[in-house]
Formats: structure tokens, C-alpha cells, sequence
């Protein structure tokens, strides 16, 4: 029995990346709202900064702005930084622009004539923004926001250059150990398809509920 | 009332409206009609700012509440008829839910709608859909409804209904400012016409009146034209 401990180790690391994931799209979701917004509205300033804050993230990989915020921000400002807090500051802040692009489009394809009757009704901005145009943009994009967070638990992985345990690092120690790459990258391989697959699943039942409310 | 004072607008350096100048007073139900593009639903939105005005003043003195029916009907897609009747009584009067869910569901009787309470608009016939919206305006206690061609996105066999539901809200002494093509409903409802033509009134007169003399020659081969 003792010989499998190491698939074991290794799956629990599920529960890092998971953690990793469900906090940075949690964030990156209202980091996403909050910019599509800004996107959209007539000042200036906002929406150029949402242009270039998306321009810029995606524009570069996520591996370096994690690097940025683990070794050459506490570098410059001399704060330390946990692994923890520059994974989820980065993973956040990466995530959140994505989302945001789809947000913004979702936004953009609801009827103008909503908008138009909640003015008429007197409704004010953000409620009209929080009950009627987010809920139908959302709907509109459900399939790409599952999308960026799939995206998320996989690429949550580049975690592990900084020595946290989650799944991929979890494969890399047991890999040492026993001299052999393959079972310890197939098991890690392996739970990352679960996860991804569980949420798919969850994802399309959600759709679907949508799609009943919808039609 | 309403007073409407040299309100000009300009889209891309075309003049839409050219100085109205006009005065509605409380009650009076008045049909704006004229050839498309003369700038009738333009002046309903700038009446109630969903255009703003390039020169000119809008002033509404004790209207307190301004409703507006729209031709695309514009019932919010994410509830169904019911929640879209009261949320706005939640969300811009502060009413409590009961009040307004009372509220709705009579507007919904007098618009001939129970039993649809829980349908999405999505399952709503055009007919049905533009008297929900109605009976949503109506939930909000106003003083005058401006219709923007409530009509003309309608199926011909849903258009009697909702010209009935219009008559309804006539009746009930709100001042109602109607852009519309329906001729004959326009004279059978409205106590007053005016007659709009590249932004400007070209006439202003009692529904009778334009209706049997129309002074204006434009205005009458427009009506020589549709009737």
C-alpha cells in the first residue's frame, strides 16, 4: 500500500491548485466587472486606463507579471511578499483583464432598448447596471467565463516555479525521488482533466438553468 | 403641463428638431404625427432625456412622473412579466414588495394579462408584450405617457388591443403625447394633432379640424397620402 503514497501526495495538490483558482476567478471576476465598466463609461481617463490595464496584461505572459510581483516589486519597495499573495495578486490581476474583455462585450450585446426603458422608468444607473444589463450580459457569455476559468486551473500551475505544492510541483518532488517522470506527470496530468472536466459539467448545468430562465 | 420652448436638435449636422415651440396641457391626449424622419420620436425623447436637447427648454411644471412606451416593447428579458412590473416600483419609488406586487397584478387585470404573470417576455405575443409594457409605465403612477409608435412593431392582429389598451390610459386623464401612422386611431383618440415635418410643426390644431381642413399644404397631401 505504502508504494502508492506518492499518487496520493501528489493529488492532494488538487486542493492547492483549487485554491488558487476559486480565489483569483473570484477576484478576477470583480477586477473584470469593475473594469468593463470603466470601459464603457463617457470619462476619459477610466476607459483609457482600461484600455491600457488590459492591453498590458494581455500583452505579456502571466509568467513574468508573477515574477514581477514576487522578486522585483519587494525587491524595489522592500516589502516581502508571500508565494501565496503574489500567486493570487497575479493570477487576479491576469484573469481579470480576460474576463473583462468578455464582460465588456456581453455588455455591449445587450438591447440598447433595455437601457433605454430603465432611463424611462427612472431606474438608477447601478441598479440598472446590477439587475438588468450585468444578469443579461452575463448570460450572454456564460460559456466564455467558464473558458477563463478552466484557463485558470491549468495555468494556476506555473505556481509551482515558486516552490508552492500544488499539483505540478507536487509531480516534480515525487519525480525526483523515484527517478522517473512518467506516472508522477500522468497522475498530476490526470487531475488536472478531472477538475477541468467536474467543472465543465457544473458549468453546463448552469447553462442549461440559464437557458430554461431564458426561453 | 408641458412647455416645449424653441427646442432644437441636431444629428450630425442635421437639424432634426428647428426651434419647437409647444405647450400641452395637463390631461390633453395628443397625437404627433408626420412622414418619418420629420423628427417625431425624437421630440418624445428629448421630453423625457433620453435625447438631450441641443437649444431650447423643456419644462414640466406638476407632471411629477413622465412614462414611456416604446415600439420595441423593451419589457426587461431577465424577468418575467411580473417581476418586470414591480421591480421599477422597488427600484425608483421605494414601495415595499407586497405594495408593488399588489400594484402589478391589477395593472396586469385592467391590461387583460392575468394568469401570464410568471411567462418570460421571450413567450409573449408583440400584443401582449406592448401591454405589459403599458401596464408597467401605469405601475408607476404617471402623470403623462409618451407613446413612440407603440404600434408599429406589431403584427396587424395585436395592433387592436394594444390601441385599446392606449385608449384606457387616454381615459384615465393622463396626459398622453402619441407618435404614431395610425391615422383613424390618431383622430378616433387624440383631441389634439400636431403635424411634424423636418423638425418643424407645420400644424397645430384639434383633431377635427386638421382632420376635415388641414391648413398646412404638406399636411394635407401627407393625409391625402396615408388615407
Amino acid at each position: 500500500m505504502e508504494q502508492y503514497d506518492w499518487i496520493w501526495f501528489i493529488s492532494s495538490g488538487a486542493f492547492i491548485t483549487l485554491k488558487y483558482s476559486i480565489i483569483s476567478v473570484t477576484l478576477g471576476m470583480i477586477i473584470g466587472i469593475i473594469i468593463a465598466l470603466m470601459r464603457i463609461t463617457h470619462i476619459t481617463i477610466l476607459r483609457a486606463f482600461a484600455i491600457a490595464y488590459v492591453s498590458v496584461i494581455r500583452g505579456t505572459p502571466l509568467l513574468v507579471q508573477l515574477s514581477l510581483f514576487y522578486f522585483a516589486i519587494p525587491a524595489i519597495t522592500g516589502y516581502s511578499i508571500s508565494v501565496f499573495a503574489a500567486g493570487i495578486l497575479a493570477f487576479s490581476i491576469n484573469s481579470g483583464a480576460y474576463l473583462s474583455v468578455h464582460i465588456y462585450s456581453g455588455i455591449n450585446g445587450v438591447d440598447q432598448g433595455q437601457v433605454e426603458a430603465a432611463k424611462a422608468l427612472g431606474i438608477p444607473y447601478w441598479s440598472m447596471m446590477r439587475d438588468i444589463v450585468l444578469p443579461q450580459a452575463f448570460a450572454r457569455i456564460l460559456p466564455s467565463l467558464v473558458n477563463e476559468m478552466v484557463n485558470m486551473v491549468k495555468e494556476s500551475s506555473i505556481i509551482a516555479i515558486l516552490g508552492e505544492a500544488d499539483l505540478m510541483r507536487r509531480a516534480q518532488i515525487v519525480a525526483a525521488e523515484q527517478y522517473t517522470y512518467m506516472a508522477p506527470l500522468l497522475v498530476a496530468g490526470g487531475c488536472y482533466y478531472v477538475i477541468v472536466t467536474i467543472l465543465s459539467i457544473i458549468a453546463g448545468k448552469i447553462e442549461a438553468k440559464v437557458y430554461v430562465k431564458n426561453n | 403641463m408641458l412647455k416645449i420652448t424653441n427646442l432644437t436638435k441636431i444629428f450630425n449636422g442635421q437639424m432634426v428638431l428647428n426651434g419647437i415651440n409647444l405647450t400641452i396641457k395637463p390631461g390633453e391626449v395628443v397625437a404627433i404625427i408626420g412622414p418619418s424622419g420629420g423628427g417625431k420620436s425624437t421630440l418624445l425623447r428629448c421630453v423625457n432625456g433620453l435625447d438631450k436637447a441641443d437649444e431650447g427648454e423643456i419644462s414640466l411644471f406638476g407632471e411629477h412622473r413622465v412614462g414611456m412606451v416604446f415600439q420595441q416593447f423593451n419589457l426587461f428579458h431577465n424577468m418575467n412579466l411580473l417581476r418586470n412590473l414591480v421591480y421599477p416600483q422597488v427600484a425608483v419609488l421605494g414601495r415595499s414588495l407586497q405594495e408593488s406586487e399588489a400594484r402589478a397584478r391589477e395593472m396586469l387585470k385592467v391590461m387583460n394579462l392575468h394568469g401570464l404573470e410568471d411567462k418570460m417576455p421571450k413567450h409573449l405575443s408583440g400584443g401582449q408584450k406592448q401591454r405589459g409594457a403599458i401596464a408597467r409605465t401605469l405601475c408607476m403612477d404617471p402623470s403623462m405617457v409618451l407613446f413612440d409608435e407603440p404600434t408599429s412593431a406589431l403584427d396587424p392582429e395585436n395592433v387592436r388591443e394594444v390601441l385599446a389598451a392606449i385608449k384606457q390610459v387616454a381615459a384615465a386623464g393622463i396626459t398622453t403625447l402619441l407618435v404614431t401612422h395610425e391615422m383613424s386611431f390618431a383622430r378616433d383618440v387624440a383631441s389634439r394633432i400636431i403635424f411634424l415635418d423636418q423638425g418643424c410643426v407645420l400644424e397645430d390644431a384639434s383633431a377635427k379640424q386638421f382632420f376635415s381642413k388641414p391648413k398646412a399644404a404638406r399636411a394635407k397631401s401627407f393625409l391625402e397620402n396615408v388615407l
